[in-house]
């Protein structure tokens, strides 16, 4: 695993906790701990998601702060199966 | 709306192209208990659902869904990179090949291609509710199937991920019934649909007394 990969994998961990809280939230929204479990995972996914945009890019295009050339389109998109 | 997030929800990195593979796995992206019947399912009940925790549970499962559909789009994508003539022949892929070349068009293992008549929007929410509950467990099945016929771990990594969130999403599907049936009378609540009826149905005014 490369650094990117390893980084992108821990944006995909935590991305992954927090879908899956948010669809037990759905159903039982007055759960504290699972409220106070989501609030805990959004502040690692959110420091990841920092870390990797910081080295590889914008995840989203619309955290793109692109200055002389637009790298949202730079390969490789996630179906490459590069590191995705 | 919705914004793309560049990445897999689960990784997918298939080193050996397998085309007689891809013509089975694409019936979850095509098929009629596939990813894209999911999300359209779910994603057009929730207009008229009538209880907060349904519409965010069908809104977040239909997201969901949708990462699912680009997870098999990405395997089927992978399995049929640099193919020669002689592969796609030996291996079936054929016929599929002389329609989409190796495009990623959304059609069953059996060549049927996708169709809204697979999917049902029925405006009640228990029979909605209860027909996702039916279609988590449908697709949950054909991952069991495709398991047993796949032996290429990278293939059957996101596969068992994937087959993994059927089950998750079976719970929180009962989660949702189980809001619709609180928010009935207990002892009515077939009677009428809570979607469509403000109230039970009247009873007839000439109702013998029992």
């Amino acid at each position: 695993m490369n650094d990117r990969e390893k980084m992108l994998q821990k944006v995909r961990m935590y991305d992954f906790a927090l879908v899956d809280a948010t669809l037990f939230l759905d159903g039982h929204p007055k759960d504290a701990s699972a409220i106070a479990y989501h609030n805990k995972v959004k502040g690692m996914y959110d420091q990841a998601v920092k870390e990797y945009e910081s080295s590889f890019g914008p995840l989203s295009m619309k955290r793109a702060d692109d200055t002389a050339r637009w790298t949202w389109i730079d390969d490789p998109w996630p179906w490459e199966g590069a590191d995705n | 709306m919705w914004g793309y997030e560049k990445k897999l929800q689960y990784p997918v990195k298939i080193q050996n192209p397998d085309p007689a593979m891809a013509k089975l796995v694409i019936t979850q992206l095509g098929g009629p208990d596939g990813e894209l019947a999911a999300a359209t399912r779910y994603l057009n009940q929730r207009y008229t659902m009538p209880y907060k925790e349904c519409k965010g549970i069908l809104t977040d499962i239909g997201t969901e869904e949708l990462a699912h559909q680009e997870m098999i789009a990405a395997i089927v994508y992978q399995l049929t990179r640099n193919l020669t003539p002689e592969q796609i022949k030996q291996s079936g892929f054929d016929a599929y090949f002389v329609d989409h070349t190796t495009g990623i068009y959304p059609q069953s293992a059996a060549g049927v291609p996708f169709s809204a008549s697979v999917l049902q929007c029925k405006g009640d929410a228990i029979t909605d509710l209860v027909e996702d509950l039916a279609a988590e467990q449908k697709a949950r099945t054909t991952y069991d199937n495709l398991l047993r016929l796949i032996d290429d771990p990278d293939v059957r990594d996101p596969l068992k991920f994937l087959r993994q969130r059927e089950v998750t999403h079976f719970q929180r599907f009962g989660d949702a019934l189980r809001t619709v049936q609180e928010n009935l009378d207990a002892k009515n609540y077939y009677a009428y649909n809570p979607e469509f009826d403000v109230q039970p149905v009247p009873q007839p005014r000439n109702m013998p007394r029992l």
